[in-house]
C-alpha cells in the first residue's frame, strides 16, 4: 500500500483546551478516505491541523511532502491542498469566474491559462452559465458547487473536504455525494472527507478513519472496519446494530439473550458486548431460536423493518410483523464481539 | 495575533491612555499634599454639588426613558412606512451637540423664550435655569438641564431598543401566544428581550448626563463637573482633575455596568424575526410629538431666532456671521481632515488585532477613556505634553510602557519581556518627543492636542465597534484565501473588505460627528491660533446677538450633516 497521507502524534490545543490528543492514521495515496465521528470528536480540527490553518504538534506527510514536523510547519499554501469548508467560505464580492482566478493566480496561472483552467472547471461542475454571478446571486447547490470548483481548481494533491452534505437538503446529498466521488476520481487527490454520518461514510470511502474524543479510535478499509468495528464507540458510529450483552466461552460460542450464537471480531473471552446488525436476525418458526415481542414495525418506502425487545435492548430486522405480535427469530452469521464488558 | 501587533497596541494605549493619567495622577497627589486642596475644598460644598449631579443625572435618565419608549412603541414593536427615514431622524438629536440644544431650549423656554413668556401670561411663569423648589432637601433638582440633555440623549435608549425589538424572534413569541393572548405575549417577550439593551442605554445616559459640562454651564447649574471646571481655569489643573475623582469614580461604575449589559445585549439567541404588524395612528402620532418636542422644537426655534434668510438683497444673519466665523470653519475642516484618518486607522488595527487573538488587560486599558469625563481626558493629555521634558514625565512613561507590557496576554516571562520592551518604547519615543522639542511645539502651537484628545475619547469606542465587524469576518473565507496563496492585500479584499466596509462607514460616520460635537476637552486642548466651532458658539453666546447665534448653531448643524449624507451616499452607492 502507498501512503499518500500520514500523520502521527497529532496533538493541537485550542484556547489552552486539548482538542487532539495524539491522533494518529495513514491514507493510502488517491484514495477516498472519511473520517467518522460524532459532534466535538475533533474532525473538522483535524482537517485543518492538516491543512496548517491551526498550529498543533506532531509528524504530517503527504507522499513526499513533509506538512508538519513538530512544531516546523510548512505555510498553508504550500501544501498543495484544496479545502470544501463545511459553510463555503465563499468571498461574497466576486463573481464566480473571479473565485477561480484569485485561486489560479495566486498559484502562477495566469493570464490565457487561467481562463481556460477557469472555464473547464465551471463547465464541469455545471456552472458555466452562472461565471458573472456572485454568491449572493446563487441557489445553495450552484454555491456549493462553486466552491467545489474553487477547492479543486488548482490541482491539489490533497482534497480536504469538511462536512460537505451538511448544508445542503435530503434529495440533494446523493447528488453531491455522487459530484464528489466522480471529481475527486477524475482529479486523482487523495480525499478527507469529515462526515458524521455513517452511510455517507460507507458509499464514498475506501479508507475509513474513526475518531471519538480527539482521538483516531479505529482505521483500516471501510470493509473492514464495518465488519469488526474495534469497540463500542466505533460500533455506535457505524450505526444500524444494537450493542448486546453476551458472555463467550472458550469454544467462541456466546450465551445471548438471542440465544447460543457463534461470535465474530475481537477474541474476548467472557463477558462482552457483541454488535447485532438487521442482517444478523431471521425469521424462524415456532421452536426454533427464541420468541420476541415487536414494539414497533417502522414502514421504510421499499420495506419494513421491526423493532423488536431484546432483554431491553431495541434490535431491528428485516419484517412486517404488527406492533405486540410476538416472533421466533434466530441469529444467522457471526455477529462481531466488540469490546470486553466489565462485571 | 502576532507578538509584535500586541507590543504595538500596548504601545499606543500606554502613551495614549496610561501615561496621562499617570501624569495626572503624580500631579494630583502633588496637589492633596501641598495643600491646594484644601484651598479649593474650603467653600466648595462638594457634597451638594455632587448631590445636585446625581439627582440631574437620575431625572435626565427618567425624562429620556419616558421619551424613548414613546418612539420604540412605533418603531420597534410595528412597523411604520418610511422605517428608515424615522430612524435617520431619531438620530438627528444625537448630532444636534448638547451646548446647540441648550441654546436652542432656551429660546423656547429661558429668560425672554417664546414659550416662557406665554406661559408668564398665563400665570405660570416657567424658566429652564430654575430648580423646582426643595425646601428642606440638600440638593436642588433641575428639571431644565435635565430636559435639555433627555431630548439630546435619548436616542441612546430608544436605538438599541428598537434594533433588539425589530430582530424580537418569530418562535419564541409564538410559542408564548399559544399560551396568552397575542397583545400580552408580544409585551412579555418584548420585555424580556429588551431588558438589557433598555439598561445599557439607562446607563450611558446616566453616566453622560453626569458629565456633560456645556448643557450646565450654559444653564448655570450648580453641579460638580462646572467647579471641576472653575478649578482647572482658575486655580489649578491638577486640583480640578482631582475634584473630578467622584465623577471619575460614578463613571468607572457606569462603564463597567454598560460592558457587562453589552455583553447580555450580544448573548441573544435569534432565530427570524417576528414579523411586525402596522402600527396604529396613535402609536404614529406619538412617534411624531416625540421627534417634533425633542428635535423640532429646537431647531425651529433656532431657524425664528436666526430670521429670514436674505434672498432679495440685504445681509442676514447667516452672511454676518459666516463672515465673521469662515476661519473657524476652515479650522474646524482642517483638525477633522487630521483626526479622522488616524482614528480610522488605529480603529481598524486595533480592531483587527483584538478580534484575533486575546488581548487581556489591554482591552480594559482600551475602555478606560470610555469611563472618564472629557475634561479628565484633556486635563490629563494637557499635564501630560506640558511636563514632557520632566525626568518624573519620563518615569510615568516608563511605568505607563510597564503596565500596559504587564497586563497583556502570556506567561509570566512572556509578559516582562513584553513590559521590558513596551516601556523601553514608550520611554523612548517620549524622551524624543521632550528632547526635540516637538511636545513644545504640541503644546503651544498646531492641531496635535484637540486631535490626541478626540483619539483618547473616541479610539476606544470606535476599535469596539469596529471589533465586532472583525469578528464577522468569515473565518473559512480567510482561510480559504490564506490556502490559495493570495497575498494579504488579496485577502483583505476579498474576505475581510466585505464584512468590515459597512461597520467602517459607520464608524467613520460616528467618528465624525463625535469629533464635530466633543466641546468640553476641545474647549481645554484648543491652542491659540486655531478656532473650532463648536467653542466659538459656545463663546458667542455671552457676547454675541442670538440671532447671529442661532444662525451660527444652524450653520454648524448642516457643516455637520453635509459630510454625512455624503459618507451614506457613497455607501450606499458602493452596496449598489
Amino acid at each position: 500500500m502507498t501512503h499518500g497521507l500520514v500523520f502521527t502524534d497529532v496533538v493541537c490545543s485550542l484556547d489552552e483546551q486539548e482538542i487532539l490528543h495524539a491522533a494518529s492514521a495513514s491514507v493510502p495515496r488517491g484514495s477516498y478516505a472519511c473520517v467518522l465521528g460524532a459532534s466535538g470528536a475533533g474532525k473538522s480540527t483535524l482537517l485543518r491541523c492538516i491543512a496548517g490553518l491551526i498550529p498543533c504538534t506532531g509528524r504530517i506527510r503527504h507522499g513526499e511532502q513533509v506538512l508538519q514536523d513538530g512544531a516546523q510547519s510548512r505555510a498553508p499554501h504550500l501544501r498543495k491542498i484544496g479545502f470544501l469548508f463545511q459553510a463555503l467560505g465563499l468571498w461574497p464580492e466576486l463573481s464566480a469566474a473571479e473565485h477561480l482566478l484569485t485561486v489560479l493566480n495566486a498559484a502562477g496561472i495566469r493570464g490565457a491559462q487561467a481562463q481556460a483552467r477557469m472555464e473547464a472547471e465551471l463547465a464541469d461542475l455545471g456552472l458555466a452559465a452562472l461565471k458573472n454571478r456572485r454568491p449572493g446571486e446563487m441557489s445553495g447547490g450552484e454555491r456549493q458547487r462553486l466552491a467545489l470548483a474553487r477547492a479543486t481548481v488548482h490541482r491539489p494533491e490533497l482534497l480536504l473536504l469538511d462536512e460537505p452534505t451538511s448544508s445542503v437538503d435530503q434529495a440533494r446529498k446523493r447528488e453531491v455525494r455522487t459530484l464528489l466521488y466522480d471529481l475527486c476520481r477524475r482529479t486523482g487527490a487523495t480525499v478527507l472527507h469529515v462526515t458524521h454520518d455513517h452511510e455517507e461514510a460507507f458509499e464514498l470511502a475506501d479508507h475509513l478513519i474513526c475518531m471519538d474524543a480527539g482521538r483516531v479510535v479505529q482505521e483500516g478499509a471501510a470493509a473492514d472496519v464495518h465488519a469488526a468495528p474495534s469497540s463500542v464507540a466505533v460500533a455506535q458510529l457505524l450505526g444500524s446494530g444494537s450493542i448486546v450483552s453476551v458472555t463467550v466461552g472458550e469454544d467462541g460460542l456466546a450465551d445471548s439473550p438471542l440465544g447460543r450464537v457463534r461470535v465474530s471480531g475481537k477474541s474476548v473471552r467472557g463477558a462482552a458486548w457483541a454488535l447485532v446488525r438487521p442482517e444478523h436476525l431471521e425469521l424462524a418458526a415456532v421452536g426454533d431460536g427464541v420468541p420476541l415481542r415487536v414494539r414497533r414495525r417502522l414502514f421504510q418506502g421499499g420495506g419494513c423493518q421491526m423493532e423488536l425487545d431484546v432483554a431491553g435492548v431495541s434490535c431491528r430486522m428485516q419484517g412486517a410483523a404488527q406492533a405486540g405480535t410476538e416472533v421466533w427469530v434466530r441469529v444467522r452469521g457471526q455477529p462481531p464481539v466488540v469490546e470486553a464488558r466489565s462485571v | 495575533m502576532s507578538w509584535i501587533a500586541r507590543q504595538s497596541l500596548a504601545l499606543v494605549l500606554a502613551l495614549l491612555v496610561l501615561q496621562p493619567l499617570l501624569v495626572l495622577a503624580e500631579r494630583g497627589a502633588g496637589v492633596l499634599l501641598d495643600g491646594t486642596m484644601d484651598q479649593v475644598l474650603s467653600g466648595a460644598q462638594v457634597g451638594v454639588l455632587f448631590a445636585n449631579a446625581i439627582f440631574l443625572a437620575l431625572l435626565t435618565t427618567l425624562f429620556a426613558a419616558v421619551l424613548a419608549i414613546g418612539v420604540v412603541m412605533a418603531l420597534g414593536l410595528y412597523r411604520v412606512r418610511g422605517e428608515g427615514l424615522w430612524t435617520a431622524l431619531l438620530l438627528t438629536p444625537l448630532i444636534i451637540p448638547p451646548h446647540i440644544h441648550t441654546i436652542a431650549w432656551t429660546r423656547v423656554l429661558g429668560d425672554k423664550g417664546w414659550l416662557s413668556l406665554w406661559l408668564a401670561e398665563q400665570g405660570m411663569p416657567m424658566n429652564v435655569r430654575l430648580p423646582l423648589a426643595t425646601d428642606g432637601l440638600l440638593a436642588h433638582i433641575y428639571p431644565g438641564p435635565a430636559w435639555v440633555m433627555a431630548c439630546s440623549f435619548f436616542p441612546l435608549i430608544a436605538l438599541p431598543m428598537i434594533m433588539t425589538l425589530r430582530r424580537l424572534d418569530q418562535e419564541s413569541f409564538a410559542a408564548l401566544s399559544l399560551s396568552i393572548p397575542q397583545r400580552r405575549a408580544l409585551f412579555i417577550r418584548a420585555k424580556v428581550e429588551a431588558r438589557p439593551a433598555f439598561f445599557t442605554g439607562l446607563i450611558a445616559v446616566f453616566a453622560l448626563a453626569l458629565v456633560t459640562y456645556p448643557v450646565v454651564s450654559l444653564l448655570d447649574t450648580p453641579v460638580l463637573v462646572q467647579k471641576v471646571y472653575f478649578v482647572f481655569s482658575q486655580v489649578d489643573q491638577a486640583a480640578g482633575a482631582v475634584l473630578a475623582l467622584p465623577l471619575v469614580l460614578m463613571a468607572v461604575l457606569a462603564t463597567f455596568a454598560l460592558t457587562r449589559a453589552e455583553q447580555s445585549l450580544m448573548a441573544g439567541l435569534r432565530g427570524k424575526a417576528r414579523p411586525r404588524d402596522a402600527a396604529s395612528p396613535s402609536a404614529i402620532a406619538l412617534l411624531v410629538t416625540v421627534l417634533v418636542v425633542t428635535s423640532g422644537v429646537p431647531l425651529v426655534s433656532l431657524l425664528r431666532e436666526a430670521g429670514p434668510l436674505a434672498i432679495a438683497g440685504g445681509t442676514d444673519n447667516y452672511q454676518s456671521v459666516f463672515a465673521r466665523t469662515a476661519e473657524a470653519f476652515c479650522d474646524t475642516g482642517a483638525l477633522l481632515l487630521w483626526a479622522m484618518p488616524p482614528l480610522l486607522l488605529l480603529s481598524v488595527l486595533a480592531a483587527r488585532w483584538m478580534a484575533r487573538g486575546r488581548v487581556g488587560g489591554l482591552d480594559a486599558v482600551a475602555t478606560l477613556p470610555l469611563a472618564l469625563p472629557p475634561v479628565v481626558v484633556g486635563v490629563a493629555l494637557l499635564l501630560n505634553v506640558a511636563a514632557m521634558d520632566s525626568g518624573r514625565a519620563a518615569l510615568c512613561a516608563l511605568l505607563a510602557g510597564a503596565v500596559a507590557g504587564l497586563v497583556s496576554v502570556g506567561s509570566m516571562r512572556e509578559r516582562f519581556l513584553s513590559a521590558f520592551v513596551v516601556a523601553l518604547a514608550a520611554t523612548a519615543l517620549h524622551w524624543g518627543l521632550g528632547v526635540s522639542g516637538l511636545a513644545r511645539v504640541i503644546l503651544t502651537e498646531g492641531p496635535t492636542l484637540p486631535v490626541l484628545g478626540w483619539l483618547a475619547l473616541y479610539l476606544p469606542l470606535c476599535a469596539r465597534l469596529m471589533r465586532v465587524a472583525y469578528q464577522s469576518v468569515d473565518r473559512d473565507g480567510m482561510d480559504a484565501a490564506r490556502l490559495s496563496g493570495a497575498n494579504s492585500l488579496t485577502r483583505f479584499r476579498v474576505a475581510e473588505w466585505p464584512a468590515v466596509r459597512g461597520t467602517l462607514a459607520a464608524v467613520a460616520i460616528l467618528g465624525f460627528i463625535l469629533c464635530m460635537t466633543e466641546l468640553s476637552a476641545t474647549l481645554l486642548l484648543l491652542r491659540p491660533g486655531w478656532q473650532f466651532l463648536q467653542v466659538r458658539i459656545f463663546n458667542m453666546v455671552h457676547y454675541q446677538s442670538a440671532g447671529e447665534v442661532a444662525a451660527l448653531c444652524v450653520l454648524v448643524l448642516v457643516a455637520t450633516l453635509l459630510p454625512v449624507m455624503v459618507l451614506r451616499l457613497l455607501a450606499k452607492g458602493q452596496r449598489a
